[in-house]
């Protein structure tokens, strides 16, 4: 067995993902009810992180004009879709119903993440004046963890290690986007809608009981 | 122009050593204001990772020339980022970052300029300019009808009395020396206006940021900023700043005097005295205007984005959950540093950050790896080669493919002999060998390394028939052209 390496996509043309279909000899019946353009934003949706108005234009014109459809498609799936206009920017999280499942992926927090979450969502909040996406480079978010774990001082190696661990998960998790040079990320804008004041709240709480134990 | 006291003057040279007197007391001064004034002489803003690769290949060619450089362009970049000589930006369109020259820099830049080549300011072009200015300043804000009428009948009087010293032949054009160090003038002066678009950025920018602290930091106060925006006052286009870049802005647009200026840069370059004038000041005079509506407009954008995003600052409360998020966000780093203390990085903290995305996997995705895939069916039979024969494949591929080569050597002889050259002049100099296909090539050239300039221009071939050709077309100037163009 052996995995088969994914249809390499047009660079700059990422809105419309390429699915491999086979020569089957049958026909294919095509159960779709709704046009192409929503069933690629579903997709696009699903596959995450979020979509951007900018970026992706033709899909949001498909969600602007079916958002209703859009929306019940995925409530079926137990999911909801978060659409905010004035930072041009969509994406699904889970459905806040009694006993639904958690369908999004979620990311399990260590101390260290927690301390690299908050600081992105510093810089965010920093920058929120302006109409940019905001960049961080891989040395700022090190200095602001490096400070954080001061009093560890005998392992260095270790602590840089654990520092880079953080940000590459943050990375695979499309918290932080590459950016076009080396070393800099784009802090996805989905965690400052994501992220607000209450969510800071309640992992301080969480943080505080670990500091008493 | 006085000032109160010899302290108050030091203090103010303090400000000045801090910011732009930084940069001229660096380590590496000269190599600074090489590269950055290389790269920022023809562009404001530059993108982050195409700027990296600038500075790389500057840093190599200073190193062959004996200078020290043992750190890589990244490092450089982000100390200059760090001391303030670049403001580094994120843009709103692509996922990539710009770099642009800072207030300080561009200043230092100017200074190391002018010490370089020291122009005098004892010119009578400049005291007519001052003089002129004054008078129009008086006109203008003259608030007395009969005054202004009087000025105007006397500056009629004086014209009529020209033209009829004209038309009895007596009169005489501006001596050529005068002439030139007008001209030099002009362009002295024209030059200041880009570096002040970073002025006025940055103005914008503070201005922005101090409106919104003082939002965020609103004592329940009446009266203050938060009111104002409350009540519909654009501070951002009423401050001065916005006042008078808008005024600027309106008169760029203003058809009318685009159209003067485009005609008098055509008159002047027609006359003897301009024939002195270097390659990249015609270029530079020729792009003046477009230069600047672009740098304009892109100023304008930010104004009203700014406008737009404080309002909306103010109108939907957003200034009120700022303040909770950040004493929320302060409060959880203490909280983040106790329990560091007490545990080691990699502990859970018992919460789940919820991403964005699902994982689809499905097993249809697995493919069987079948080794026969790779192999072939077919009889291979080999097939004898013969010698290749350049000339000929080179022929070949003239015959299918614009020769790029031989219009960039074409181009760079041009401009090498003539300091500016626009199309019709490459092709008066080297005829279209090519024919039509050539002057494609060189029209594809010169829309990406020309610059476009008013007016229009014939250019000629010849067809394959051997029939003589032109097409009116627009005119583009190439005045500096990559240096690999010239060689064989």
């Amino acid at each position: 067995m052996s995995l088969q390496s994914a249809p390499r996509r047009a660079d700059g043309d990422d809105e419309y993902v390429e699915v491999a279909v086979d020569d089957v000899a049958e026909e294919v019946v095509d159960h779709g009810e709704l046009d192409h353009a929503t069933r690629r934003l579903l997709l696009k949706l699903l596959n995450g992180p979020y979509l951007r108005a900018e970026e992706h234009s033709r899909l949001w014109a498909a969600l602007e004009r079916n958002e209703a459809i859009v929306r019940a498609r995925l409530a079926d799936l137990y999911l909801d879709l978060v659409v905010n206009r004035d930072a041009g920017v969509a994406f699904v999280r889970n459905l806040a119903l009694e006993d639904a499942p958690r369908v999004v992926r979620s990311q399990p927090l260590q101390l260290i993440e927690t301390v690299v979450v908050l600081y992105l969502r510093r810089v965010l909040l920093a920058h929120q004046n302006a109409e940019s996406r905001v960049f961080v480079g891989t040395d700022e978010i090190e200095d602001h963890v490096r400070g954080f774990l001061r009093h560890e001082t005998t392992d260095k190696k270790g602590q840089e290690e654990k520092i880079t661990r953080a940000i590459s998960k943050m990375t695979r998790n499309s918290i932080l986007l590459k950016a076009e040079a080396g070393d800099r990320w784009e802090i996805s804008p989905v965690l400052a809608l994501v992220f607000g004041a209450d969510e800071v709240a309640a992992v301080t709480a969480d943080l505080e009981r670990l500091a008493k134990e | 122009m006085v000032k109160a006291s010899v302290a108050a003057d030091a203090r103010a040279a303090e400000r000045v050593a801090r910011g732009a007197g930084r940069m001229l007391r660096a380590d590496l001064m000269a190599v600074i204001v090489a590269v950055l004034g290389r790269r920022f002489a023809e562009a404001r803003v530059i993108s982050y990772a195409e700027f990296l690769e600038q500075v790389s290949d500057d840093l190599d060619e200073l190193r062959d020339d004996g200078f020290t450089l043992p750190r890589n362009a990244q490092e450089y970049v982000g100390d200059w980022i760090a001391n303030g000589y670049l403001v580094r930006r994120g843009s709103t369109a692509a996922r990539e970052e710009t770099v642009e020259l800072a207030r300080d820099a561009a200043e230092a830049l100017r200074f190391v300029a002018a010490i370089d080549q020291p122009t005098s300011a004892v010119t009578s072009s400049r005291l007519a300019n001052v003089i002129g200015l004054l008078g129009d300043l008086a006109r203008d804000s003259d608030p007395d009808a009969s005054s202004r009428l009087e000025a105007l009948r006397a500056r009629r009087e004086e014209i009529d009395e020209e033209m009829a010293r004209i038309e009895s032949g007596d009169f005489e054009p501006l001596d050529r020396d005068l002439a030139r160090e007008r001209m030099r003038e002009i362009l002295h002066l024209a030059g200041e206006i880009p570096g002040d678009f970073a002025k006025v950025a940055d103005d914008l920018e503070a201005l922005n940021a101090s409106l919104r602290e003082q939002i965020i930091n609103n004592d329940g106060s009446r009266g203050g900023v938060l009111d104002q925006v409350f009540a519909g006052v654009d501070l951002i286009e009423g401050s001065e700043a916005g006042r008078t870049f808008n005024a600027f802005h309106e008169l760029l647009l203003d058809v009318v005097v685009a159209d003067r200026f485009d005609r008098a840069v055509d008159e002047l370059l027609g006359r003897d005295f301009t024939t002195g004038l270097a390659g990249t000041e015609i270029a530079f005079l020729r792009r003046f205007l477009s230069v600047l509506q672009r740098e304009s407009s892109q100023v304008r954008r930010s104004f009203t984005d700014f406008s737009r995003s404080l309002r909306r600052f103010v109108q939907t409360q957003e200034y009120r959950e700022h303040k909770r998020l950040a004493d929320a966000l302060a409060r959880a780093d203490g909280a983040a540093l106790q329990a560091l203390r007490r545990h080691p990085p990699s502990t859970l903290l018992g919460r789940d950050l919820d991403l964005t995305s699902m994982r689809i996997a499905s097993i249809t995705a697995w493919r069987l790896h079948n080794p026969a895939d790779q192999r072939s069916v077919e009889e291979v039979t080999t097939n004898a080669v013969v010698e290749l024969d350049l000339e000929q494949l080179r022929a070949l591929v003239r015959l299918t493919e614009i020769d790029f080569a031989e219009l960039q050597r074409d181009v760079a002889d041009t401009v090498a002999a003539r300091g500016v050259a626009t199309v019709a002049e490459v092709l008066d100099r080297h005829p279209a060998t090519q024919g039509l296909a050539s002057v494609v090539g060189l029209h594809i050239l010169a829309a990406e390394y020309g610059t476009r300039s008013v007016g229009v221009e014939e250019w000629g071939w010849v067809s394959a028939g051997g029939q003589p050709r032109t097409v009116g077309a627009p005119r583009y100037i190439f005045d500096s052209v990559p240096e690999h163009w010239s060689q064989p």
